[in-house]
């Protein structure tokens, strides 16, 4: 069979970007203790918003923008609620999740399945005449290319910069922070702001890239929840998520090859993937982090191997909100 | 005088009003899909639409994405009995998927008419006598979108972007296929081995979210495998819109949409014609059986007007070109017609096998509309399933 | 017997104790009774204000969505059918919050039950006469629901793992696993399709009355699964210790009462009631297996138990609202062209709001 390996390298890695901004954005947003279950519905209320703007400005980039700030409002309710008024984030994140939808599609009829504007195709001159690289990474849209920047700026963030060691310590222990005098209150509530962000911009994606247009459904229902259990995966590390989201799409891709030799398993199965991906990571991290485990590493050579593989320390404080007072 | 006057004129229009409101004849109308999908559903709206302006004191009411996945927890029986609440007359089901809630709701509202698109249950005995079928011979259309896209592809690979898998749709795809091996091997005189037509189901109508294949994602993987032509099989218009895009990156590739004839408009330069369905003429029929209460239960299969396939008035199928078709190939897509019409052209045509070896049709022999119909798997020279295994 | 020293400052020190109970009592009382109609006010607001943005009278939306939801007795059966799942999912849900569990997991729960009573009639039937079949599938739907919660549970107390991660991890799964089923084992034959298994034999479908399309065994089965709900909680060691653990994990390892099992056994009612949940679907409404068979009932029934802060009295009520909400909505594309998702807007806003202002109140509560 004549298939162009490139190609189908490509379309994964333009299919992953989306989700990488989704992700890396739950991630900053996690990795500050607050977990933002909302995705799903803020990734379709983004969507409608940036196609609805995109569409009557005519301005892609309005677009993105418009959707970035709905993805934050969104977040600023969640961060809001959880750490000035004490409701717990979980039950306000879900709601939002399936409200948000609602209300997507409910303001969204005028726009629905109308032709709008389209983000172009655009390659980097030089770049994309790199043999078999160029054609995989350089051939794409600026939003993928961004997505390259995003995963790397992540990682610099967290790991090397003051902030993001501020940030990743409101989360790890709110109590430490506050007596080393970091303002953690005020740093969760920026960067979940910031991921909410994020997260808009990536529902914007799919209205003007990767599914265009507007509609119920839109197509990019159920990646919320799947960009939840990736951050997971990833262990909260930038590095580990944009790696998960390039898995996800090679196999959503996978699935529909497959369905010449597997007939009896539709390729969506393969999408569900991630899911108990997402709970056997979490058993392993737990298994590492028992003590005893821990303390039989030091000695067995093996264990230690993997320790260190799955190593990843989820936000201790994740979820629970340290009130002063 | 005065009193006098206006109490005539109240009086008038009191009988006018209770005259309208007599003779109004309301129709309920069941979309599976979105009423403005540029697919199967929008083409059923619109002929109703239509309808509705053209027929006097005939009202629509429709209810769009009636499917368990966009309208959870509601059931066919429950809509037809809040249409039967608002009086409606005449209810048409336009979805295979509604077969058995139809029949359900036949059966328990004698009293008002229904029309099953698609199904056969009149043709079978199972359906109660209100309860009709109706269908376009879309074999027809898809014969001459295979044509095209045979005449089309550079890289001798077609692709189809199949539904779910049934009769109807077997018999679609493999109409595509006949169609596009004809012009290939008949017009083009090349070697039919070297012909690849795949045909790819993403498990339903439409896209749902986590249900079916993504319909994006198969058609983007055609191309991505060097298929240059997709025939579209599903609802909406996925495999168009990613044409459209990859036309964008210089890629030279096309789609043939289907349903609606307006769906060309989403990609035109990647568009190189739809087959489609005109409801009108079928819905006309029924609606006028109704209305003047002489229902007799029928399975119409209704065909093209082969005077002019395009004809609103009298063509219940029709095949339109876009604006990316060569003009060479429309010039032989006419004679293909012109060939269907007058019967010198005839595809269902033995010896045809199926995809195991089978004998569909012995060596000259023609098929019946029966054998069309009920088209059991796909046909020798087609890869992907025929059903589920 | 002890002895008591009666003073008259003791005697006032009593009395004022009393008072201040009397107080708290009546704040205590007062307090919801503030709170719901600033909460219905509120939605009514917003949602006016929303329906008035895109351009359409919310009196003629109020109106059709009442008349949908009960104005013919067509729709007062669809609303009862959507009442009796999510009733009996939010009951279900009411002993996992007990514990404070968050069991998102309900949703596939639902979807268990509804393969464990498709699996039952797939297997046995027609083997053995209907009535077995479907009392069997009735307790296949139990038993798989509850054991889908357990899976879950075993997760959060062996395994470490969030129940709001394993829940919801587990309801893709689910979905995966009937998408499967429909695909595969349980295909139509010469069929390949996602719109559902081949429909059940009628006799398999639970009986409705004549024109009134509710089997009357579902209404029963949630009205009995909210009584012994209210039994337990009210009347029983059993309920006693769950509000003991609610309230104090600690307490409960004190006394003695292992979390873990009090956990893993309200995981399984709740898993248990969404099965029948599922059952009912499957025999009662769709009469097959489709992809969408939960129909959403076990988020909606979250939203439920959350706005009815987690006690059991008002979650008939707020059930048979939600239910009129979804059911009157498909009137809304009908006859105004505008989209029904408007009944979950309202849905959602309600228990938003409610969040808000109750810890808002209990805010203001702990400053003074």
């Amino acid at each position: 069979m004549a298939i162009e390996y490139t190609t189908i390298l490509a379309t994964i890695v333009s299919g992953a970007a989306p989700l990488i901004f989704a992700s890396l954005g739950e991630t900053i947003t996690e990795r500050g203790g607050i977990i933002n279950l909302s995705l799903d519905g803020t990734i379709l209320l983004s969507a409608m918003t940036g196609f609805g703007v995109a569409y009557k400005t005519g301005n892609i980039l309005y677009g993105f923008i418009a959707a970035g700030i709905v993805g934050m409002i969104i977040a600023g309710i969640v961060a809001g609620s959880t750490l000035f008024l004490r409701v717990s984030q979980v039950a306000v994140g879900f709601v939002l999740a399936l409200m948000c939808k609602d209300l997507a599609y409910f303001l969204g009829n005028p726009f629905s399945r109308i032709q709008g504007p389209q983000l172009s195709y655009m390659p980097i001159p030089i770049l994309e005449k790199i043999p078999v690289i160029g054609k995989i990474f350089f051939q794409q849209n600026i939003m993928v290319y961004l997505s390259y920047i995003l995963i790397s700026a992540t990682w610099f963030f967290l790991y090397k910069t003051k902030l993001g060691m501020m940030l990743r310590c409101s989360g790890e222990n709110p109590e430490v922070a506050f007596i080393r005098g970091i303002p953690a209150e005020k740093l969760k509530f920026l960067f979940t702001l910031l991921g909410g962000f994020l997260v808009g911009v990536s529902g914007a994606l799919y209205s003007l890239s990767v599914k265009p247009g507007w509609g119920r459904p839109q197509g990019a229902e159920g990646i919320g929840w799947i960009a939840l259990a990736i951050v997971i995966f990833g262990g909260w590390e930038p590095l580990k998520v944009a790696l998960g989201c390039y898995l996800f799409s090679f196999l959503q891709i996978t699935g529909i090859l497959l369905q010449d030799r597997f007939t009896s398993v539709p390729a969506q199965v393969f999408q569900v993937a991630p899911f108990p991906l997402m709970i056997f990571m979490l058993l392993i991290i737990n298994f590492f982090n028992k003590k005893e485990v821990q303390e039989k590493a030091q000695t067995n050579r093996f264990l230690k191997i993997l320790a260190k593989i799955f190593k990843a320390s989820p936000p201790a404080s994740l979820g629970k909100v340290f009130y002063r007072g | 005088m005065k009193r006098f006057l206006l109490s005539f004129i109240v009086f008038l229009m009191a009988l006018f009003s209770f005259q309208a409101a007599k003779a109004e004849f309301k129709f309920g109308l069941l979309l599976v899909g979105p009423y403005n999908d540029h697919g199967w559903s929008q083409a059923h709206y619109e002929a109703g639409k239509e309808l509705e302006k053209e027929l006097k004191d005939v009202k629509m009411i429709y209810i769009d994405k009636v499917n368990p996945a966009d309208r959870p927890g509601i059931t066919i029986p429950e809509l037809v009995d809040d249409l039967a609440d608002k009086g409606v007359k005449l209810i048409i089901a336009n979805s295979d998927d509604m077969k058995d809630g139809i029949k359900e709701a036949a059966k328990e509202h004698p009293e008002i008419y229904f029309i099953h698109i698609s199904g056969d249950d009149a043709l079978t005995g199972k359906a109660p006598k209100n309860l009709s079928n109706l269908m376009g011979k879309m074999v027809y259309g898809k014969m001459m979108a295979g044509f095209v896209a045979g005449m089309t592809t550079k890289t001798g690979k077609i692709g189809y972007l199949g539904p779910l898998v049934n009769d109807e749709t077997r018999r679609l795809t493999v109409a595509a296929y006949l169609g596009a091996r004809y012009a290939w091997v008949n017009v083009l005189h090349k070697d039919p081995k070297k012909l690849k037509f795949k045909v790819n189901w993403i498990g339903f109508w439409f896209n749902i979210p986590g249900v079916t294949a993504d319909p994006t994602q198969v058609s983007k993987n055609f191309f991505n495998e060097m298929y240059d032509v997709i025939i579209s099989g599903i609802d909406t218009t996925e495999a168009l819109v990613v044409a459209g895009q990859m036309r964008k990156k210089g890629k030279n590739v096309w789609a043939i949409p289907y349903d609606y004839k307006g769906a060309c408009a989403i990609a035109p330069k990647a568009c190189l014609g739809v087959p489609y369905f005109n409801w009108k003429p079928g819905y006309k029929h029924f609606i006028e059986m109704a209305k003047s209460d002489k229902w007799k239960q029928e399975w119409l299969w209704l065909g093209p007007d082969w005077k002019n396939i395009n004809n609103s008035e009298t063509s219940s199928v029709g095949f339109v070109t876009g604006p990316a078709i060569k003009p060479s190939v429309k010039k032989e897509l006419n004679k293909f017609i012109k060939g269907l019409a007058t019967g010198k052209i005839q595809l269902f045509k033995g010896p045809l096998y199926y995809q195991d070896g089978t004998v569909l049709l012995k060596s000259n022999e023609a098929a019946t509309d029966k054998q069309i119909w009920y088209m059991k798997k796909l046909l020798k020279g087609m890869e992907g399933q025929s059903a589920a295994k | 017997m002890s002895n008591k020293i009666v003073t008259p400052e003791g005697i006032k020190l009593q009395k004022k104790m009393k008072r201040k109970e009397r107080d708290e009592k009546i704040k205590k009382f007062l307090k919801p009774v503030i709170r719901t109609p600033v909460v219905i006010f509120a939605v009514f607001i917003i949602v006016t204000l929303l329906i008035v943005a895109i351009g359409v009278n919310p009196l003629e939306v109020y109106s059709l969505l009442l008349k949908g939801s009960l104005g013919s007795k067509y729709r007062i059966a669809r609303v009862l059918n959507v009442w009796i799942p999510l009733t009996l999912c939010a009951c279900g849900l009411l002993y996992t919050f007990s514990l404070g569990l968050w069991n998102i997991g309900i949703e596939g729960q639902v979807m268990l039950g509804a393969i464990g009573t498709t699996a039952i009639f797939k297997w046995f039937y027609p083997q053995i006469p209907a009535q077995y079949a479907i009392f069997a599938g009735f307790l296949a739907s139990i038993i798989a629901g509850g054991v889908w919660a357990l899976l879950a549970g075993i997760l959060k107390t062996k395994g470490g793992v969030n129940e709001i991660f394993a829940g919801l991890g587990l309801n893709f799964v689910a979905q995966g696993l009937i998408l499967w089923l429909i695909f595969g084992p349980w295909k139509r034959p010469g069929i390949a399709s996602m719109s559902g298994t081949e429909p059940f034999n009628r006799e398999l479908w639970l009986s409705t009355i004549k024109g009134f399309r509710v089997a009357p065994i579902g209404l029963v089965l949630a009205v009995v699964f909210f009584i012994s709900t209210v039994f337990i909680f009210k009347y029983t060691r059993l309920g006693l210790f769950f509000k003991a653990i609610g309230d104090n994990p600690a307490a409960g390892t004190l006394f003695g009462i292992s979390v873990n099992r009090y956990s893993l056994l309200a995981m399984f009612f709740a898993g248990a009631a969404a099965g029948i949940a599922g059952f009912f679907q499957t025999t009662g409404v769709y009469h097959r297996l489709i992809p969408a068979i939960s129909s959403n009932y076990g988020y909606l029934a979250l939203l439920v138990v959350m706005l009815a802060n987690f006690k059991y009295w008002p979650v008939p009520f707020i059930a048979f609202f939600f239910a009129c909400l979804n059911v009157g909505s498909i009137q809304l594309p009908m006859v105004l062209k505008i989209d029904s998702s408007l009944s979950g807007i309202i849905q959602g806003l309600s228990v938003l709001v409610f969040l808000v202002i109750y810890n808002f109140q209990k805010m203001k509560e702990r400053k003074s």
